[in-house]
């Protein structure tokens, strides 16, 4: 009996241990006709109250683990680059240092202390009509 | 028999040994001091036992005895004997049952553990609508921008529940593929 309460009590300790990751997408946001992507509908009411675009496509995504502090590449496509490094974690607000590419240009750079599952909205540069959003979420 | 044994001497003496073992046990004795000794010693606390027998203090005679606890037991019939009960404590009731309490405490463990992988019963409220900006969960420590004529600024947007960084003056392309070309040119 004790061997199998060691045994559920192991289950339940190692399931809750996981990787910490980053998800990264890349948005543009415009008011041409048509439905918001699929991939988008928990984020299309958040960016609407934001930027008020009615149409939002996602146009790249990247999740990856964390690693020992080691620094991530998310190409997100079109250009945009996301590094992102993850320094450290206290109860439960996890510190990020990132970086937004595009092409050779670095348009902004930051250092973040988010709790997990926290949204962040990088506003990008405006293309014709269009804006470039990029979302980032700490996912456990 | 060829140590010294005091059990092997007392069933010589009981006449428990037979055949080869008490002839053995016989000639031990006879050749060893020590086990003759032994059995000297024995066979007289024998004798002094046989010669003073357990004298009973009882007065009556058994059948007597007897019948006057019969007459007693018919005497009082059904009446009834209030038997002393143990007083137990939690720690007898938990030792008594302790198969159910380790099955019930493995049942919990896995039942916590079932719930806590799935995400409806975690982190959910249960009553009411509670606050979920009460406490900050994003804090930007430093922004800035690397192109010149350019600025950020962040903020936490209570509305839509996000943190946002607004970066501002960045050149305006008329498609994706300028963009890219005008900002893969652009140095910083």
């Amino acid at each position: 009996m004790r061997r199998l309460v060691a045994v559920l009590l192991g289950c339940v300790l190692c399931g809750s241990v996981h990787a910490t990751s980053i998800e990264a997408r890349l948005i543009r946001a415009s008011n041409e006709d048509g439905k918001s992507d699929a991939q988008l509908a928990k984020l299309v009411p958040k960016l609407k109250k934001v930027f008020g675009y009615q149409l939002y496509k996602q146009l790249g995504i990247q999740k990856a683990d964390f690693k020992d502090k080691r620094t991530l590449r998310l190409d997100l496509g079109e250009g945009i680059v996301v590094f992102v490094t993850h320094s450290e974690v206290e109860d439960k607000v996890h510190t990020l240092d990132f970086e937004m590419f595009s092409g050779r240009a670095a348009l902004v750079k930051s250092t973040v202390h988010v709790h997990p599952g926290r949204t962040m909205l990088i506003k990008g540069p405006d293309v014709g009509d269009t804006l470039l959003v990029i979302s980032l979420v700490v996912v456990e | 028999m060829t140590h010294h044994n005091t059990e092997a001497i007392t069933g010589l003496l009981d006449g428990e040994l037979k055949g080869l073992r008490r002839w053995m046990a016989q000639r031990h004795v006879s050749r060893c001091t020590t086990c003759a000794d032994e059995y000297r010693r024995q066979e007289q606390v024998r004798q002094l036992l046989r010669a003073n027998p357990p004298v009973s203090p009882m007065t009556d005679s058994p059948e007597f005895f007897w019948s006057k606890v019969k007459t007693e037991i018919q005497r009082r019939g059904d009446e009834r004997v209030a038997a002393p009960t143990p007083h137990l404590v939690f720690a007898d009731w938990v030792r008594q049952h302790q198969f159910a309490v380790a099955t019930a405490a493995a049942a919990f463990i896995a039942v916590v553990g079932a719930l806590w992988f799935i995400p409806a019963f975690r982190g959910t409220p249960m009553v009411t609508v509670t606050p979920r900006t009460a406490t900050p969960v994003a804090r930007v420590e430093h922004l800035k921008t690397l192109i010149p004529h350019t600025a950020a600024t962040a903020f936490d947007d209570k509305d839509a529940d996000v943190t946002v960084i607004w970066v501002t003056g960045l050149p305006w392309t008329p498609d994706m593929n300028k963009m890219e070309t005008k900002f893969a040119n652009l140095d910083t």
